[in-house]
């Protein structure tokens, strides 16, 4: 590592720098990403199943299940959702939807309002009542997996986007690690003529101009008094 | 799925309101235990004006007219239970007195005249007048049951509903199919 130039040291460690930075913004970004989307998912799932299960409550009570399935169907709107159920207090399927085909279960053995995540899968279950009285029970089962892909697919081009950020900040890193580099080397070059020579005022003047060459001038006076000492 | 309203099985839960839905409890489901429960469920989803109902503890009541299709469904439906915060008393008369002060008439067994008369009875009373026969929300009552694809349904003629100042819930409306007098279907 000693055997690298100065320049190339310091294009690298802008590189690293940044694409550290960047690495850390976009796994932040993800991570955000989605815990907010699956929030946003389970609470749109849960206040859809309360409310289609308060509309269904009189299609339970007067056993439509035509009506309630017709309510259910609201929940094409809801992305991901899988099925969605409507059962009676005996826990016997009463009404249901699916969009995929993937059938609800037969029975609902326990009727207790809860919802539950257990990956990819988000289930809500909420007790129907009227005036009080418990009259059925709504179930709804949502697959994340389509949120994750979804987010995967903003993340593939996220990175793409850092991939040219990358390639911009490289382009970057070469012109400031000549300018950063200039003036280390510039010191570096006139210590060593000044080693070699013992002139400070030769050695800062046309080549290298500004604050080496005042800096010289300033040490030339003291040089010489040390050189006669 | 549900089944239809005469194979549906038996089920209770302790916290259930057996009483109000349909299928629970018993171990067969008659046409008459389902239209009991449907006219539970018809008191709860229907407000009568406040002085119809008379005082706060004063009951609603049930008349039922004509044949007694119920036995004692109806009563083991109402028993112990309270809508709108009264409780329910049944009444069985097989001719409609003049003096009509049910809450909700149940018609079953009627011929046309009784039902001519009935309907004429009820008219602008704030009484729930559901016939047992398809057809009579359309000749004026308030509703009438029916019965399609094996399942007890029920027609609601709202014109009637409203001139009876009683009110019925969206809730059950929805479920209806709603007919004007005179057999005009919307």
């Amino acid at each position: 590592m000693s055997s690298v130039p100065l320049r190339a040291k310091i294009g690298l460690v802008i590189l690293i720098s940044c694409s550290v930075t960047l690495m850390a913004t976009l796994t932040l970004q993800v991570v955000r990403n989605w815990s907010t989307l699956r929030a946003k998912h389970q609470e749109t799932t849960i206040a859809t199943t309360e409310t289609v299960g308060k509309r269904c409550a009189s299609s339970l009570l007067f056993l439509d299940d035509a009506y309630a399935a017709e309510a259910l169907q609201d929940f094409l709107l809801v992305e991901c959702t899988v099925h969605a159920a409507l059962y009676t207090n005996d826990g016997k399927l009463f009404a249901k939807w699916s969009r995929s085909g993937v059938e609800p279960p037969e029975r609902l053995d326990e009727a207790l309002s809860s919802q539950h995540t257990a990956e990819p899968f988000f289930e809500v279950t909420r007790v129907i009542t009227e005036d009080d009285a418990v009259v059925g029970t709504i179930y709804v089962r949502s697959d994340m997996t389509g949120l994750r892909q979804e987010i995967m697919r903003d993340a593939g081009q996220m990175a793409l986007l850092a991939l040219a950020g990358l390639a911009l900040t490289s382009i970057l890193a070469i012109a400031f690690s000549k300018l950063i580099a200039r003036p280390i080397l510039e010191l570096a070059e006139t210590a060593r003529a000044v080693e070699e020579r013992k002139d400070f005022v030769d050695q800062g003047r046309a080549s290298f101009p500004g604050r080496i060459r005042r800096a010289g001038r300033c040490l030339q006076p003291d040089a010489r008094t040390d050189s006669a000492a | 799925m549900a089944t239809g309203v005469f194979g549906v099985e038996p089920g209770t839960r302790p916290e259930a309101d057996s009483s109000a839905d349909p299928g629970a409890g018993g171990d067969a489901f008659p046409e008459y235990k389902i239209k009991a429960a449907f006219l539970y469920n018809f008191i709860r989803y229907t407000t009568w004006p406040k002085e119809a109902l008379g005082k706060k503890e004063a009951p609603i009541e049930l008349m039922v007219v004509g044949k007694d299709p119920f036995g004692p469904i109806l009563t083991a439906t109402f028993r112990d239970k309270k809508l709108h915060g009264r409780s329910v008393v049944i009444r069985h008369v097989k001719d409609a007195p003049k003096k009509l002060t049910a809450h909700l008439i149940f018609a079953c067994g009627l011929d046309e005249k009784q039902k001519v008369a009935l309907i004429k009875a009820c008219a602008g009373l704030p009484i729930l007048l559901i016939g047992d026969e398809s057809g009579l929300a359309e000749q004026g009552a308030c509703a009438s049951f029916f019965v399609k694809h094996n399942k007890v349904r029920f027609e609601v003629n709202n014109e009637v509903t409203k001139a009876s100042k009683l009110t019925i819930s969206s809730q059950l409306l929805k479920l209806a199919t709603i007919v004007k007098t005179k057999g005009e279907k919307r």
